[in-house]
């Protein structure tokens, strides 16, 4: 176990730092595990309580298994302006979570994200990983009923 | 040291040029309030209570972080400033759980019929008039006697996994200095701020409880804290209940380390409370035997000469020597390869207990499972090794003290001092050398060195008074370049 985080470390520090190695991470077990953390705290020689403090900062970066699908909205200025909070009630409304929350079954969370670098489209949403811009409630409302994560 | 003139509520100081505002202040016996800032670590700035107006800037600055200027001009006390302490005061509050009377920083909880709905903020009521807690204080200090702010994120789980050091989240305030202390003076690196914004939180290692942490129970951080975050495990009501008790007998350890922070909680003239009148005061709550510490200290620290002098033999490096629970758990998860060689002794705490244990339950005839011992000391690892190893049944440190007495109505400035039964010991096994003398805890980077004759022989030592120096000097040993023939470490 220890040697493949090695290697995905070892091959994320090719290209960047320790958020790459983080994502790597996360890409290969869908969260950030307890070991990956140790791993990560060997491999730039720094504490696991560090890592684990900078890891947390950032809202992309998960520490337990997520759930089928999971949304998130952008909390930047320009998408509140562009009217996110409508579309943050319609998501509520459609899954029947507030946001912060995760359904019982495990099917959906919803949570906010950082400024997407979408402000020209604003407000924007993710699902899955996959971006939506320009997003109303309306359409929000029908691109969940359609079905999830692969839309 | 350069001296430069600046300009502090309307009167001209001459200052360090190289202080912050709130040294500078302090230094000309000018009040600024604090939270979050200690001596002996550089200032984080995250609790902005110490906030003053600094001619020419846009907004206030925090006093403990700003260092003084050439010709500076500073208010450390408008009424815009009063206004936004108060304001943060506020805002600490709606995330800190207000139960003040329960709280173990209260001395008074002759209250337990108060109706916790009805005394939310009861800062000026007479049952709470007499903590040691640094927020109540300020609360009081800025009039805070209503809660503006919806109540937020005060029902997370009380941390008592280690049943020593323990962590109540719901008092935090998020000044960092058990952080700082945990990281940068013992080097465990265990406690750390997680997430950001309001869901800020001081967490152990990756948000694990403390127990499966990297914690060594040191206590160092309970010690900084300025609230009821952290605290040693109470055992008030165990000990009123045995030292009430007619079948069962009590003998209590008053250890010297408590009687500086005493004499502060009872608010005495001198720096240190007698420890007679702790004796006097531990009688009259009903303890049978109560022993003060010169004695145990030093049949420790002769017990820490020969378990040297026999290391001396066999050990042709350095000798590493403790008689410190945190201590030997640090070496022994951070210098895993050094563990063997660690040489331990008694603390003066496990010397009363085997001492209690064996001569005193033979001698007069006493059925030690009848026996309750109570160590009066500070240092969450005294509790942990009592928890863990139990030397003793429970350990009071001064603030538990404290509570204890006033709770009982027991106030023992106004006692007759009285002499603590004594510990008879064979005069063979006095004096022990100083090098064994208790050492106090610190914040300093630089190690003590110190050379001691033992057996005719000059011996070059070093004395660690915090994890951190340990860590520099076994570093040392490890690399083979320790200077040093004895190392004794104290966590
Ligand atoms: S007791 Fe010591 S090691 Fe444990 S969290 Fe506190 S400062 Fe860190
Ligand atoms: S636990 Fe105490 S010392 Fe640590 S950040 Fe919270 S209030 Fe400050
Ligand atoms: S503020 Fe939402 S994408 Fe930038
Ligand atoms: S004491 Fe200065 S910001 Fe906290």
């Amino acid at each position: 176990m220890n040697t493949e985080y090695r290697e995905v470390i070892t091959r994320a520090m090719e290209y960047g730092g320790i958020l790459d190695a983080m994502l790597a991470l996360q890409e290969k077990d869908g969260y950030l595990t307890g070991e990956a953390v140790e791993a990560l705290g060997k491999a730039f020689n720094m504490f696991p309580s560090q890592v684990y403090d900078t890891a947390t900062f950032y809202s992309m970066l998960k520490f337990e298994p997520q759930s089928i699908t999971e949304i998130l909205i952008c909390r930047g200025a320009p998408c509140h302006v562009a009217g996110s909070v409508e579309v943050i009630v319609a998501i509520e409304k459609e899954i029947g979570i507030k946001i912060g929350e995760k359904t019982e079954d495990g099917r959906y969370s919803f949570d906010y994200t950082e400024c997407l670098g979408q402000c020209q489209a604003a407000p924007a949403v993710l699902v899955n990983g996959k971006l939506h811009t320009n997003v109303t409630p309306e359409g929000i409302t029908v691109l969940l009923r359609k079905g999830g994560p692969e839309e | 040291m350069e001296m430069i003139n600046i300009n502090i509520n309307g009167k001209v100081f001459s200052v360090d040029a190289e202080s912050t505002i709130l040294e500078a202040a302090t230094a000309n016996g000018i009040h600024i309030p604090t939270l979050c800032t200690i001596k002996g670590i550089d200032s984080r700035a995250s609790c902005r209570i110490c906030v003053v107006e600094v001619k020419g800037e846009r907004v206030f600055q925090p006093a403990c972080a700003t260092k003084v200027r050439k010709g500076m001009e500073v208010d450390t006390d408008t009424l815009a400033i009063r206004k936004s302490r108060k304001t943060t005061l506020e805002l600490l509050l709606s995330r800190h759980a207000v139960d003040c009377h329960h709280c173990l920083r209260i001395g008074n909880s002759r209250c337990d019929d108060l109706d916790p709905a009805f005394c939310e903020m009861c800062f000026f009521c007479e049952c709470v008039k007499d903590g040691c807690c640094e927020l109540q204080a300020l609360a009081r200090e800025y009039k805070v006697d209503v809660l503006p702010y919806p109540h937020e994120n005060i029902d997370q789980k009380v941390d008592k996994s280690t049943g020593s050091i323990i962590r109540n989240s719901n008092k935090c305030v998020k000044c960092r200095r058990c952080v700082d202390v945990c990281n940068d003076i013992q080097t465990v690196h265990n406690l750390s701020i997680i997430n950001r914004g309001s869901n800020t939180k001081i967490v152990p290692e990756m948000d694990k409880n403390m127990k499966d942490s990297p914690c060594v129970q040191c206590g160092r951080c309970v010690d900084v804290c300025p609230t009821g975050a952290l605290f040693v495990e109470e055992h008030t009501d165990e000990v009123l209940f045995y030292t009430h008790n007619y079948g069962i007998e009590t003998a209590a350890l008053v250890s010297s380390n408590t009687l500086k922070k005493l004499a502060e909680l009872f608010r005495m003239e001198t720096p240190v409370m007698e420890a007679e009148l702790v004796v006097a005061g531990l009688r009259k709550i009903g303890v049978d035997y109560v022993y003060t510490d010169e004695v145990v200290n030093q049949l420790s620290a002769k017990d820490g000469e020969k378990a040297l002098l026999k290391a001396l033999e066999t050990e042709k490096e350095t000798v590493i020597i403790t008689d410190s629970y945190a201590a030997e758990k640090f070496v022994k998860q951070n210098f895993a390869k050094l563990a063997p060689k660690l040489v331990t002794y008694d603390s003066p705490q496990r010397i009363f207990s085997k001492y209690m244990k064996q001569n005193f339950a033979g001698d007069q005839n006493h059925n030690t499972s009848d026996f309750r011992l109570i160590a009066v000391t500070e240092g969450g690892e005294n509790a942990a090794d009592a928890y863990e190893n139990k030397s003793v049944d429970f350990v009071i440190p001064a603030r538990e003290l404290y509570s204890i007495f006033i709770r009982t109505g027991v106030n023992p400035k106004k006692r007759q001092p009285l002499k603590p039964d004594s510990i008879v010991v064979s005069p063979k096994e006095l004096p022990a050398t100083v090098f064994f003398a208790p050492v106090e805890w610190s914040m300093e980077k630089d190690i003590k060195q110190t050379e001691f004759v033992l057996s005719g022989n000059r011996i070059k030592a070093a004395i660690a008074t915090n994890l951190g120096q340990v860590g520099v000097l076994l570093e040392e040993v490890q690399n083979g370049n320790s200077p040093y023939r004895v190392i004794r470490i104290n966590a």
